[in-house]
Formats: C-alpha cells, structure tokens, sequence
C-alpha cells in the first residue's frame, strides 16, 4: 500500500524505516473507481495525491465544454492542484481517475504537520516542486515552438506511459492538439517507418 | 458543485442505527458491510426503498468499504469484532472512524473493554452516543473525541442532516 511512496522519497533523500513509518501515518489510504473524482473545478483542493497505483488526469473545461488535460498522473506521480492546495482558493482543474486507482492523501495541514515531524520531508517535497517546475518550463516551451510531430515524439520518448496506457483523444489534448491532427501524425509517422 | 463524501458503515444491519443511514444516504454515499448477508440486504433494501436515488453499495469485504471511504462508521457487533477491525486498522490511517455508540448494556459493556484510540491510532476517533433512544423523540447524540476538527466535521455532518448534537472534547 505504501511500496511507490517508499520508493519515491527514498531516490531523493534518505529515511530511516522508522522515519517512513511515522512518515505513513500522515496519509489517508483512499481508493478510487475509474471516472471518479478527487477534486472537482470550482472547489478548494485540499489533498495533494500520490498515485500508488492507477492513473488520474488533472483537467479544465472551457466555455465550449472542450476538456484540455493538464497532466497525467500515474504510479509514484503525485498530482494536486498546487495553487488551490498552497493557497486555499478555488481550484481551476477537476482530477479524475482514469482506473481503479489506489491513493495516498496528504491534506494541507498534514503536510505542515510531516514537514515539522520529519524535516527531510520538506527537502523532498522541494525536490519534487523544482523537478516539477523544470517540467512545466519544458512543456510551455515545447507548446510555444515545436511542431506537432516534435511534440507527439518527445512525449513518446520521455513518457512512453502516456503514449501506451491514454486513450489518443486525451493524449491529443494534452499536447494541444486536435485528435485529427493527433491521427494525421501517428500516421506519418508509421508511414516513414 | 462539491464531491460527495463517501462513508463506509461497518456494521451496517444495526437497526438502531437505521434513522442516521438514513438520512445520510440522502446526502452522501454509502458503502454498507456487514457479516451478516441477508441483514445487509435487508438494511440496503430498506435504505433503497426510502433514498431512491442515493449511491448506496452492499459491499463483500469491510477492508475496500472502508478504504473507499473518506468516513467510517463502526457500528453493532462489528464494534467488538477483532477480525473487522483488524481489516481495516491499516486503511482507516488519518480518516475519520465514528464509533456508534447505543446507551444499551451491550455498548456499555464495550467501553470498559477498549480503547478505540489504542485500536486505531493514527485515525480521528469520534465516539456517538444516541443519548435520546424513543424513536418518536428528536434524535440527540453526543459526540467525544480528541480531535477538534474531526469532532466539528461530525457535528457538521450530524447537524446537517437534521440531528440535534452536543461536543464534548477530550483532552
């Protein structure tokens, strides 16, 4: 139940297990069904999700009723509305389940509560903040200069997942892309191999 | 909008516990366990009858009920069942568990037994005791437990569904 957590802090900082057993009882165990929602837009999100096993994505809807994915979480990804979450205002996504998914809640005031209990838990959640940060730089960059075909193939290639285990109208979504636009590249591609 | 809270009623045959189903099923979703199938079905039935349109489960086992759940009332002979609550000890970590509490000789006796605090350590353990048992009567419980924001939660809830509730706090 706590395997992917484990797994996760321990690539970035050490805990004894002792510390990841205190560690453990800061987080609400929470299965959720396919289509099932964790926060809904409009709402305050109060949890910030590790996925122990599953997928959610993290999604806005515009006026037309058009979704456009945010982000993909799968096993050992966390996922929250961060600004929601830090701030206390209304959230601007809905995160849904993809599957049956398995989670691991930490509220806003846990997550204070862990970071005073074990202060190599705020060393970790940094790490993961910036790791996110550089993410999120890379894909507003690649969304601002590269062409479809380079978009589709760098996701392939650093998130062979997404690719595999989404169905293609979200993937198209998620690139910002139309899910004919999205068919046409695939089939470029297959086509010059 | 808002996402509904799940409650997972473990337990769920006790009748003396009907009316609160009941009105909780019109708000919330609930997800019933009890080891006793055909009162399980009886209960859900009876739930079903009265909340039509509620999202209301009969659930195999207490450990997914209660790991679906962000709420989980502990309730009848489950109280003292050691199996039960040990199948839901490691997936009740950090959430809300109402113990259901009837001024009867039966839960009287489970008090001086144990200790929900000792049993499951990491939750918020909200004791409630119906302190007003004639059926007719408007229902008043007691809540008591350690955790201030657990036992305004409850309150909310409990008062929310038209129940009468006085907090005591323990420290």
């Amino acid at each position: 139940m706590y395997e992917q957590l484990e797994k996760s802090i321990n690539e970035k900082v050490a805990l004894s297990t002792e510390e990841f057993e205190l560690c453990k009882t800061f987080f609400i165990p929470k299965k959720i069904r396919k289509k099932q929602t964790l926060l809904l837009e409009g709402d305050v999100c109060t949890y910030n999700a590790f996925v122990e096993k599953g997928i959610l994505r993290s999604y806005t809807t515009d006026d037309k009723g058009h979704e456009n994915v945010m982000q993909f979480a799968f096993d050992g990804w966390w996922i929250t509305d961060l600004s929601s979450f830090l701030t206390g205002g209304n959230s601007t996504y809905t995160i849904e389940a993809l599957e049956d998914s398995e989670l691991l809640l930490l509220t806003t005031t846990a997550r204070e509560s862990l970071m005073n209990a074990l202060p190599v838990f705020e060393r970790y959640q940094r790490l993961l903040l910036q790791n996110a940060y550089i993410a999120l730089q890379t894909r507003i960059n690649s969304a601002l200069t590269a062409t479809a075909e380079e978009k589709y193939l760098k996701l392939t290639t650093s998130y062979p997942d997404i690719v595999a285990r989404i169905p293609q109208h979200m993937v198209a979504s998620y690139l910002g892309l139309t899910p004919e636009t999205l068919s046409r590249v695939r089939k470029q591609i297959t086509l010059r191999k | 909008m808002q996402n509904s809270k799940t409650f997972a009623v473990i337990g769920a045959s006790d009748n003396r516990n009907f009316a609160v189903l009941n009105e909780l099923a019109a708000r919330y979703q609930l997800l019933l366990f009890d080891k006793n199938e055909k009162a399980l079905s009886e209960i859900h039935q009876a739930l079903l009858v009265q909340n039509r349109y509620a999202s209301i489960e009969k659930m195999a086992c207490p450990t997914n009920a209660s790991w679906e759940a962000d709420v989980i009332i502990l309730s009848g002979f489950c109280i003292n069942d050691a199996d039960v609550v040990h199948n839901i000890k490691n997936v009740a970590t950090a959430k809300i568990v109402i113990i259901m509490e009837n001024d009867d000789e039966f839960t009287k006796s489970i008090n001086h037994q144990v200790s929900f605090d000792l049993i499951f350590p990491h939750s918020k353990i909200i004791e409630v005791i119906n302190i007003n048992t004639d059926d007719k009567a408007e229902k008043e419980f007691l809540l008591e437990g350690h955790d201030s924001y657990a036992l305004d939660t409850v309150s909310n809830i409990f008062e929310g569904i038209g129940f009468k509730t006085y907090v005591s706090q323990i420290n």
